[in-house]
This record gives structure tokens, C-alpha cells and sequence, in this order.
């Protein structure tokens, strides 16, 4: 026997054991006799690579996988995204930084439970999708790097201990039904992540590793609270290959800004990855990105139109309203306007109600994705990229005000890249909203 | 035992047995009749199988005499045929009015 027909038999084999057990032994037996009488190397391996690489008869298609592949993929590189922009907002904000990340993780926290009735069944396919985002972004993504120390150094051993910890956390979370495992767990692996994030960083600058487990901690905290390490006392440094200077300073200083950047947003993923995961309140209403055609459109308003009215502050009006009366038809006048915050405010937004319910429900999940693509692109720009100037970098550094780097949509890729992005998952939850 | 799902591979596969409805097929020759892959193919017969369209069994021969391994054969039951024929009509009669106003034009 040669190499092509071992290299055949061993293909069908493999192939056979991703079958039901009830069918494995007779498909392999059947395929190594019609291997048998196959004559021809390229036939024989065309035959088996083609069951080597398709999926079995219960497994799901590669299309189904491709739709999975790409529905998880965009919401892990949005919600890394999200994370980031919060965390940006909230580090520039000095000494209300803490206070704004923790809204942050209770934002992350709150989409986490809405969309978990879309998220994989397996928590470590969300994991590895927002790990591989949060590295890409980090390092493939911004040319020049931020800080001084994000090369792929420290970057992939924060990203890898990361996504091994909060995937051992939420396992061990589920084995005991114990939500808190899960919280305390996420929080070792960011501790643990942001040391092996700032490894590199600490042995440069000479930082003592007993003070490791307090990086994290103090890392979301503003600048000048705590200092430690060596003192640079002449203010100089070299950043990236850049000659900075500045006010003196303490090498802790640099450690901690530098892991700031990654330690936010990773704290934010971490929330929204243990909502939806751990087991959703009796009163929550997920919102599943997994359409469904079975919900009576048009015997009901539509959660956009809902939503609508909801801000403007005719809740009451629609609940009262019958359920076919479509909100358009309701003379303005007749409405009751009192109950909103504002008439002019509520005339408005009924009237963008009324003008969604017309556009029905290709029109609403168009109109969603051109707005979210059009604002992605007006503010993907304003947000920070990496900059050549030393100084001002040490300055951020030194205030702990340093940002998580968007320099991949200074390219046009990268910014027509996020807004299709925006565009995907605004249509996607106009979807879910529209069938909840 | 629900229904199989009905595609394009799998009307292949239907029309393709439908050909000599009371014929024994192994795969690779199903495989040459259809055009289909082997990873394509297998899983059709497996869902077909278990819908009851289609039925298997082993060639009766002696390997050591042979020289090969028995191969499995396919065929279409009862129930199979008559559901084949209903699906591979209903596809003709879409495609037909598909093309038709195609066909008439080329016709005059």
C-alpha cells in the first residue's frame, strides 16, 4: 500500500469518527471499500479530503458555521470596541475615571444579558472571538503603538491570560451554579493578565515584582495616587525609540498608564462576557439576534417605534393606544401631549414613530445600518490614534490619561471597516427587536 | 420521522436514483450521476436513509475471493420513489414557470 492510499484510508477514518456512533463503523467500512475501488491517486484523495472537510450528517453546514462564524465575530470586534470608547471617555475624565468605568461595566453588563440568547453555547468561543478582537485591535491595529510597551510582548501574554482565566472562571462558574465564582474569578484573570501584560514593562523600568497584584487595581485608578519604583528625576525617557522629557517622575507611573490601556477594556469585555454567560433573571427579556418569522408584525408596534415613544414619554399613550393603531394615525392634536417631558420634544419623536412603523421592516433595518454606519464614520475619526510626539505621550502617561489607540481607522480599510461593522450589528438588533 | 429537508444536492441525488428507480447504486457511482462530492453526497443518503426514502445493504460477496471489501448499496423503497417523484415534479413545474416566458420567446 502507498502513501496516497494510507494517506486516503487515514482521512476516511477521521472522518468516520465525527459521525453518530451508530453510523461511524459502517460509513468507514463503506468508504474503504469504495476507496478500494477507486483507482487513481488524485480520485482517491479528492474522495476522502472531501469527507475529511465536510461536516458529518448532524453537524451543522459550512454555511450555518460561516453565519455563526461571522455573527460572533462582529459582535466580539463591537464589543471590544465599545469598550474601548468607554474606556477612552472615562480615562480622560481624571478623577472620575473609576466612577465611569464602573457605568461602563454596568453598561457591558446589561448588553451582555440582552444579547446572550445569541451567544454561542460554548462561553470559550466568545472568549477566544473578544481575545483575538482586543489583540488585533491593540497591536495589528495601531501601526505605532500607543505606548511604549505594546509590542507583542506584552500585549499577547495579557490577552492569552485573559481569555484562559475568565474561560476557567465562567467553566468552574457553571460546574457549581455559583454566579460569584464567576465575578471573582473574571477579577483574578484581569489581575493576573495585567501582570503578565506589565511583565516586560516592570523588569525594563525596574518596577518591584511584589507590588504585581496591586497593578491592576491601581491601573484604573487616576494618576498621582500612589508611586513606587525607581525615580526619574531629570523627567527624561525613552518611549518607543522616541526621546521624551518631561516633569520627574516614578517608574510606576508608566507601568501603570501603560497597562491602563489594555486593563479597561478588558475589564469591560470581562463584564459583558460573564452576563451572558451566567443564568439570565426570570425578568429579563433577552434579545436574541437569532430572527425568527413567526411574530405577528403587524399586530403590534414594533420595539423601535416603541422605543420612541418610550423616550419621549407617551409609554402610557402607547399601552392605552390599540394594539393595530399605528401611531400615524393618531391625530396630533388628540395625543396627550402633557404626559411627555417636552411637546415639541414628543410631536417629534412620535412623528419618527410613525415614519419608522411606514418604513416596515427592510426599511427600519436599512435605515438603522446607514445611521450607525454614517455616525461611525463622523466619530471613528475624532478618536485617538497614536501620535509621533514623545512628550505628549509621557504627559498622558504621567496623568494617567492615556487612551486605548484607534490608528486603524486612519486608514480608509479601517474606518469603512468599523462602519460596515456598525452598520451589521445596528441591522442585526433592529432584527431582534423587531421579532422579540 | 420527519421529511428530509429538500435542496438542490438532494434533489440531484432523488433525481438521480429516480433514474432506474429499482436499481442498486453504490456512492461512487451516485457521486458520478450527480456531479456531487463524496462529503456531499453521504450525508444526503444518511438523511435519506433515516427518512425511509432510501434503503442499504451490503453486497453479498466473498472479500478474500474478490479481493476487495463488500461495498454498500443503495436503493430507492417504495415510499421513496413516490416522494422523489413529488419532489422532483414540483421542482419542474417551479422551473418551468421560471422559464417559462424565457422558452416561449425562444420558441417563436
Amino acid at each position: 500500500m502507498g502513501a496516497v492510499d494510507r494517506a486516503a484510508r487515514a482521512a476516511v477514518r477521521a472522518a468516520a469518527r465525527r459521525w453518530p456512533e451508530d453510523l461511524a463503523p459502517v460509513m468507514r467500512d463503506e468508504w474503504l471499500a469504495e476507496l478500494a475501488a477507486i483507482s487513481g491517486a488524485r480520485r482517491k484523495l479528492a474522495f476522502a479530503g472531501s469527507l475529511a472537510v465536510s461536516p458529518a450528517v448532524d453537524e451543522p453546514s459550512w454555511r450555518e458555521r460561516a453565519v455563526v462564524v461571522g455573527r460572533l465575530s462582529a459582535l466580539a470586534a463591537g464589543v471590544t470596541l465599545l469598550a474601548a470608547v468607554a474606556t477612552n471617555l472615562a480615562r480622560g475624565s481624571a478623577a472620575l475615571a473609576p466612577v465611569l468605568l464602573l457605568l461602563g461595566v454596568a453598561g457591558l453588563a446589561l448588553i451582555g444579558r440582552r444579547v446572550r440568547g445569541s451567544a454561542p453555547r460554548s462561553p470559550s468561543a466568545s472568549i477566544a472571538g473578544v481575545a483575538v478582537a482586543l489583540f488585533a485591535f491593540l497591536f495589528a491595529g495601531n501601526p505605532v503603538p500607543m505606548m511604549p510597551f505594546m509590542g507583542a510582548a506584552d500585549i499577547a501574554p495579557a490577552v492569552a491570560t485573559w481569555g484562559i482565566g475568565v474561560a476557567l472562571a465562567l467553566r468552574w462558574a457553571a460546574a457549581t451554579g455559583r454566579r460569584w465564582i464567576a465575578v471573582a474569578g473574571g477579577v483574578v484573570a484581569l489581575d493576573l493578565a495585567t501582570i503578565a501584560g506589565s511583565a516586560h514593562a516592570a523588569t525594563v523600568l525596574g518596577v518591584p515584582a511584589w507590588t504585581a497584584p496591586a497593578w491592576f487595581p491601581l491601573a484604573l485608578l487616576p494618576g498621582d495616587i500612589v508611586a513606587f519604583g525607581p525615580h526619574f528625576s531629570d523627567g527624561t525617557a525613552v518611549l518607543g525609540g522616541l526621546q521624551a522629557s518631561g516633569p520627574a517622575f516614578h517608574a510606576s507611573e508608566i507601568l501603570l498608564a501603560n497597562a491602563a490601556v489594555s486593563a479597561g477594556p478588558m475589564l469591560l469585555c470581562t463584564a459583558f462576557l460573564i452576563a451572558a454567560t451566567l443564568p439570565r433573571p426570570n425578568n429579563t427579556k433577552p434579545l436574541t439576534l437569532e430572527p425568527t418569522s413567526s411574530t405577528p408584525l403587524s399586530h403590534q408596534p414594533t420595539d423601535a417605534s416603541a422605543l420612541i415613544h418610550r423616550l419621549s414619554g407617551s409609554v402610557l399613550w402607547v399601552h392605552e393606544a390599540s394594539d393595530v393603531t399605528p401611531p400615524a394615525q393618531e391625530p396630533i392634536g388628540s395625543s396627550p401631549l402633557g404626559r411627555g417631558p417636552s411637546g415639541a420634544v414628543a410631536v417629534a419623536m412620535r412623528r419618527a414613530g410613525a415614519r419608522l412603523e411606514k418604513l416596515g421592516p427592510g426599511g427600519r433595518r436599512a435605515a438603522a445600518g446607514m445611521v450607525a454606519a454614517l455616525g461611525a464614520l463622523a466619530v471613528a475619526p475624532v478618536l485617538p490614534a497614536a501620535g509621533g510626539d514623545a512628550d505628549a505621550v509621557l504627559g498622558k502617561l504621567l496623568d494617567n490619561s492615556t487612551a486605548f489607540g484607534f490608528g486603524f481607522v486612519e486608514h480608509p480599510v479601517g474606518l469603512g471597516a468599523v462602519a460596515l461593522l456598525a452598520a451589521v450589528l445596528a441591522m442585526r438588533a433592529t432584527d431582534a427587536r423587531t421579532t422579540a | 420521522m420527519g421529511e428530509p429537508r429538500i435542496t438542490a444536492s438532494v434533489l440531484k441525488v432523488l433525481a438521480g436514483m429516480l433514474a432506474e428507480p429499482g436499481a442498486q447504486r453504490y456512492g461512487l457511482e451516485l457521486m458520478q450521476d450527480t456531479g456531487l462530492p463524496s462529503g456531499t453526497l453521504y450525508p444526503i443518503l444518511a438523511r435519506l436513509e433515516r427518512a425511509g426514502w432510501v434503503e442499504s445493504r451490503w453486497e453479498q460477496i466473498d472479500p478474500a475471493a474478490e479481493g476487495r471489501p463488500s461495498r454498500r448499496y443503495y436503493m430507492l423503497t417504495a415510499d421513496g420513489a413516490g416522494a422523489a417523484r413529488r419532489e422532483v415534479a414540483l421542482m419542474r413545474r417551479q422551473m418551468s414557470r421560471a422559464t417559462g416566458p424565457l422558452g416561449h420567446a425562444q420558441e417563436a
